[in-house]
């Protein structure tokens, strides 16, 4: 197991470290600066890469996921044991920032036509830490869930989690009635979320890396 | 809850409601409806949590970026500060904020993407209004300077005290009026100069209804003549779009 310089040199950190993202939010609520880079630590990755296929731009994804991550610190955004994991949660504050990001920028063009392999496949796995190299792979198999679904689904749960589009907005777009947009919403969540039930634990929560 | 689709005729009629909801793509009518409905319905309820991982899953489908690190210097600079201004206020004196290793706060960097990180900043009003102010706001102990921040139209009842301790400092503001959608109010720092020093952007922050707010101001005190407040859209500006409403002129 790698050992951060951070954890080598700080006792407190390494404590930090060792905690699960539920006992690691106590401490952020009490305006622990070493908690919450812990925090950051690991989920900053993910929240930089959602803001980022969101948003479109690496500029526009820090400003995101600085805003976010702020948030989260002042306690702006509350974490709800309830709806969740820690990181679900983070990734629901970068998200939904990200969308008021697009909004008022007024750049609300469908991003669809990303292709996150070609994305992959420009950085070498060489130049990945481990951690990296397994979100990779990650992604990889649960993309393959969402690419499994037939184009008509996918494209509607796309447009309304990566384009922040409603699904009367969404149906405008597409030129069809607002249940066909909601009954393909259900369809593709309800594929997805058979194809993905090894990976939920006993409570309910998604477990990814 | 069984993997099974539920096809009877209560999920034939809720479920695509569900589904929209889960991926926030309702209406604001139509998700108080919703939620109107999950409050008496456990099925429903039941259902939603069921369908919830597979909105989760939806991140981590997106191809992994490495995150600059200048950004993890970024936010955790602010964050080492304002915890800092924390315990300050908490009496915990120890590390000062100057006290605190920098790492390169705004160095070589856009003023922008620091504007939208610093956000709507309210600290611990209650805490920071009780514990670092005094009862007549003179004498607050300690090495804090308290400067009393006058409107700059007469007419205008807004008053302010700006508390300073170093580099840092805490404006308390009343009598703002409460801004409209999409505007904020956003305090900035003056530097002293012969002919007017630079202003630079501080942190943004909204009133209560009664037009009372605390806005910490992080750093920049230390060589500043006066912070202004100035109103401005929602997530702040580089430079002000206005004469300032409210002044704390620190001589």
């Amino acid at each position: 197991m790698l050992i951060s310089m951070a954890a080598a040199s700080n006792p407190e950190t390494a404590r930090l470290e060792r905690l699960a993202d539920e006992e690691l939010m106590a401490h952020v609520d009490r305006k622990d600066p070493l908690a919450f880079e812990v925090l950051y630590d690991r989920h900053g990755g993910a929240a930089y890469s959602l803001a980022y296929r969101i948003v479109g731009d690496r500029s526009g994804a820090e400003d995101v996921a600085q805003e976010a991550f702020l948030s989260i610190w002042r306690s702006n955004a509350r974490f709800d044991r309830a709806r969740g994991s820690v990181r679900s949660w983070v990734l629901s504050v970068v998200r939904n920032r990200a969308i008021d990001s697009l909004r008022r920028g007024g750049s609300r063009a469908p991003k669809l036509d990303q292709d996150d392999d070609a994305v992959l496949e420009a950085r070498p796995s060489g130049e990945m830490t481990e951690d990296e190299a397994i979100r990779r792979e990650t992604s990889r198999e649960l993309r393959g869930a969402i690419e499994s679904l037939p184009d008509d689904q996918s494209k509607v749960i796309e447009l309304a989690y990566f384009g922040g589009f409603s699904h009367s907005e969404i149906a405008e777009m597409l030129s069809m009635p607002l249940g066909t947009v909601k009954g393909r919403m259900r369809l593709g969540l309800e594929k997805i979320r058979v194809q993905i039930a090894e990976s939920i634990s006993p409570d309910g929560m998604l477990e990814t890396t | 809850m069984s993997d099974r689709i539920d096809s009877n005729e209560h999920g034939e009629r809720w479920n695509p409601e569900l589904a929209a909801y889960a991926l926030d793509a309702l209406d604001p009518d139509e998700r108080s409806a919703v939620e109107g409905h999950l409050a008496g319905c456990e099925t429903c309820s039941e259902r939603l949590r069921w369908m919830l991982p597979a909105v989760d899953v939806l991140p981590a489908t997106v191809a992994p970026q490495p995150p600059p690190p200048e950004l993890k210097a970024r936010i955790m600079d602010t964050v080492g500060r304002e915890a800092a201004l924390v315990r300050a206020a908490e009496g915990d004196r120890a590390p000062a904020v100057e006290d605190r290793p920098r790492r390169g706060f705004l160095s070589g960097l856009s003023l922008r993407p620091v504007l939208a990180g610093l956000g709507v900043f309210v600290l611990l009003a209650a805490a920071a209004t009780g514990l670092v102010l005094s009862d007549d706001g003179t004498d607050t102990g300690g090495s804090e300077i308290v400067y009393t921040a006058e409107a700059e139209r007469p007419s205008s009842p807004a008053t302010g005290r700006l508390e300073v301790d170093g580099d840092a400092g805490m404006l308390h503001v009343a009598n703002l009026p409460p801004t409209h959608d999409g505007e904020v109010y956003q305090a900035w720092v003056q530097d002293k100069g012969s002919a007017g020093g630079s202003v630079h952007a501080s942190s943004v922050f909204v009133v209560s209804e009664q037009g009372v707010g605390d806005v910490a101001i992080p750093h920049g005190l230390s060589k500043a003549a006066r912070v202004m407040v100035t109103r401005e859209p929602k997530g702040g500006s580089e430079h002000p779009s206005e004469n300032s409403l409210l002044t704390a002129e620190m001589g």
